[in-house]
């Protein structure tokens, strides 16, 4: 594995990161924040971002002990090799799950509101083949197309937003406060879950060479999602209220249809969101599909990645393929963030470093 | 060798890859400016001859709606093609879809609503709940109908508005929007674009939407229409809709007419701030509007020497103004009050957010409780300007 296109810097893991934890949760994430809390949504939100940023910093800690290592690696040293295989492997298995509902989402999305028309299959497919492609080259292309896109992401997302700030009516955030605290505690992984894809430092860190950056860009990347987030849900909440947010089924969106730009030269601006918004689709999809093919090769003792980048393609098509309509989409999801982010994305991490820590205190075989 | 291999690859994908099923030349495409939705009245059928719906308008079960769709002739628009500048189109059916459906088998182009800019409902399916909550669906749920739009009411129907032909703007649905625009400075008509309906109507299920009239060949958008509990129930004119814009807080300009002494003095509004409060006080609640505005005196009388470029008189006729104008709002809220019992201000919204604890006490019987609530209006009229003689 040492090709010389095996190394990123940790500010391209940020931006990876960056790309990859903006996804299709963006677009519902006003509406589930506002169902569970009302207006109270931002401080779930906020306190879902210093749960991320804690997780963040934890695998951060986690893969400093083991450089260049990758996570079948590390967990085969920890819990045995067994036990490693099969971590890794429901790893693989929970990445092509993610890379599924993005791929499901994004195709309903521009059927709906672009293509309506075009069979979602060959939305699918086309978005997968793309994909596919860029998993296949490695981890310098993708870093470096999260370089691309992430600035054209923010820059344009912000420029979007600006027409809509006038007619914010932060009131429809009172009253702050009243909602009961069960219910705020409930919703916390609402919050939290809004950051899936986090768990890819465990995955990307192995090559990273300035391994002690990790957790400076971890930050700095949970810092700057939850900025975005925060600037979403305050732009649709205020401009539409708490009932019609959650009336929408993608409010982040629909915002975008009540914006003219001056002199209404442009109409619907959304069709603009959502072409950028694909591309930050397409950057998780890519990020999770690398990482599943990844681990699966290593699973399977392979030295090479991408000769397993394409059997995978089928399967995430299938997944994606699973659910009747949308609402049954929307209940797989919730499936899955309910059972299986838990797992990888709060118990592996934490779990990890304690067994590390206990064997290192032991003395004797350190990780490294 | 390597020539045979990238033709090959040329025609595999050029054959495989291409392809669009969402593919519509634009001269192909019906842009769509301005719906007009009515309900269906089968004497209608038979009277309106000439268009092809006579026939299948016996059958009422099936017939709910009556569509009429107006698109611009875009050749005519750009100054190359011949014949009328615009096309309507008219068709009946159950639902919206449903028609849209049977007005393709008319049209041989594409019809296309992300250019929409108008939709004008008729006042008999504007009073009907079921079918207005159905109309409204239809209309939020398309992902191509966008929330800027404007949705009106005619008194009459709504395809006499799309019949009529005006003479300066060949395209309705831009008319429509300019007039909007234009109409703003007068404020006599209610600012209220689609996404605004919606958001009222789900928060409070009162919502007020612009009126929409019409002659032979000239529209006027004055007034408004009250909607409450998803259907019609009354209209407000003119100056009515005006102080309800300024409870509203939506005034960028209007007049406003003084009676000081003998004269009629003509006060024209440059800037309004209005500030609502709803707040509870000896176990009554009370509305306040403190609305401070800016004026320009804009006529006196002519050869009264002295009296404008006095401030003394300035505040006078400010303080006559402030006085008028309040009594004028107070009676505007309690119209709204006895005759649609409708919380238009939406008043239990503030409430809602500002005092949590009284709106648990009122929330569930507010349809009894806001029309005997108290309202106190406080306006502050400042005269900036006289123009430019004494």
């Amino acid at each position: 594995m040492e090709r010389n296109n095996d190394q990123i810097s940790s500010v391209q893991l940020g931006m990876i990161l960056s790309v990859t934890i903006i996804g299709v949760g963006i677009l519902t994430l006003p509406r589930v924040l506002t169902e569970a809390v009302g207006p109270d949504g931002w401080i779930v939100l906020l306190i879902g971002g210093f749960m991320t940023l804690v997780i963040g910093i934890l695998m951060a800690k986690l893969v400093k002990k083991f450089p260049q290592k990758s996570i079948e690696q590390i967990s085969s040293s920890l819990i045995g090799k067994f036990l490693g295989k099969i971590i890794s492997i429901g790893f693989c298995i929970y990445l092509i799950i993610l890379a599924a509902i993005e791929t499901r989402i994004c195709g309903e999305i521009v059927k709906a509101y672009l293509l309506l028309h075009t069979p979602i299959e060959i939305l699918m497919i086309t978005l997968l083949f793309t994909a596919s492609y860029l998993a296949r080259s490695g981890i310098e292309p993708i870093a470096r197309m999260a370089q691309i896109i992430f600035p054209m992401v923010i820059v344009i997302a912000i420029g979007m937003i600006l027409p809509v700030i006038p007619e914010i009516d932060l009131s429809n955030f009172l009253p702050v406060f009243k909602t009961p605290l069960v219910k705020i505690l409930k919703a916390i992984p609402i919050g939290f879950f809004s950051f899936i894809g986090i768990e890819l430092i465990l995955i990307f860190s192995q090559f990273v060479i300035d391994k002690k950056n990790i957790k400076k860009h971890a930050c700095l990347t949970v810092g700057m999602v939850l900025a975005i987030y925060m600037c979403i849900l305050i732009v649709t909440v205020g401009r539409f209220g708490i009932i019609e947010t959650t009336h929408t089924i993608w409010p982040s969106l629909e915002i975008f249809k009540t914006v003219d730009l001056p002199g209404a030269f442009i109409e619907n601006i959304e069709i603009f969101i959502i072409a950028i918004w694909i591309f930050s689709v397409f950057m998780t999809l890519a990020g999770a599909y690398f990482g599943a093919s990844l681990l699966l090769s290593g699973a399977l003792g392979s030295k090479e990645q991408n000769y397993f980048v394409l059997p995978i393609l089928p399967l995430i098509y299938y997944l994606a393929l699973i659910p009747d309509n949308i609402a049954q989409a929307g209940d797989y999801m919730d499936k899955f963030s309910n059972y299986l982010v838990p797992v990888y994305v709060i118990l592996l991490p934490i779990l990890f470093l304690i067994i590390s820590v206990l064997k290192k205190s032991k003395g004797g075989k350190t990780g490294a | 060798m390597r020539k045979w291999r990238m033709l090959c690859i040329g025609i595999i994908s050029s054959l495989l890859i291409t392809g669009c099923w969402d593919k519509v030349e634009i001269e192909k495409r019906a842009f769509v400016a301005l719906i007009g939705i009515d309900k269906f009245d089968s004497k209608d059928g038979k009277k309106n001859k000439d268009s092809d719906k006579t026939k299948e308008s016996q059958d009422i079960s099936r017939n709910k709606y009556v569509i009429t769709i107006a698109y611009p002739n875009t050749g005519v628009i750009a100054g190359k093609g011949e014949g009328e500048s615009k096309y309507i189109y008219a068709s009946v059916g159950q639902n919206i879809r449903d028609i849209l459906g049977s007005l393709n088998n008319r049209i041989a182009r594409v019809m296309f609503f992300r250019h929409t800019k108008a939709i004008v409902l008729g006042k008999a399916l504007a009073s009907d709940e079921k079918m207005l909550r159905e109309v409204l669906d239809a209309i939020e749920r398309s992902p191509e109908i966008g929330r800027k739009i404007n949705l009106m009411i005619t008194p009459g129907e709504a395809k006499e508005i799309l019949n009529t032909s005006t003479k300066d703007e060949p395209v309705l649905g831009l008319f429509i929007r300019e007039l909007m625009e234009q109409s703003k400075r007068s404020a006599r008509m209610a600012d209220a674009d689609f996404g605004y309906i919606l958001r009222s109507l789900h928060e409070s299920k009162v919502a007020i939407t612009p009126r929409i009239l019409s002659s032979k060949d000239q529209f006027k958008i004055a007034g408004s229409a009250v909607l409450k509990n998803f259907k019609m129930v009354g209209e407000l004119g003119e100056l009515e809709t005006r102080n309800v814009m300024f409870m509203f807080d939506k005034i960028q300009s209007t007049v406003i007419n003084v009676k000081v002494d003998d004269l009629i003095i003509p006060i024209g509004m440059t800037d309004s701030k209005t500030k609502m409060k709803v707040f509870e006080k000896d176990g009554e609640l009370y509305t306040s509007f403190d609305i401070e505005a800016e004026g320009d005196l804009e006529q006196h009388m002519f050869e009264v020497k002295g009296q404008p470029l006095d401030n003394k008189y300035i505040q006078k006729v400010e303080k006559i103004a402030s006085k008028t104008f309040e009594k004028q709002i107070e009676a505007t809220y309690k119209k709204i009050q006895k005759d649609f019992g409708a919380d238009l201000v939406q008043a239990g919204e503030y409430l809602r957010k500002h005092e949590p604890d009284t709106w648990k006490k009122v929330e569930k019987d507010w349809d009894e409780i806001f029309p005997t609530t108290k309202v106190k209006v406080n306006v502050a009229i400042k005269i900036r300007r006289i123009g430019v003689t004494q």
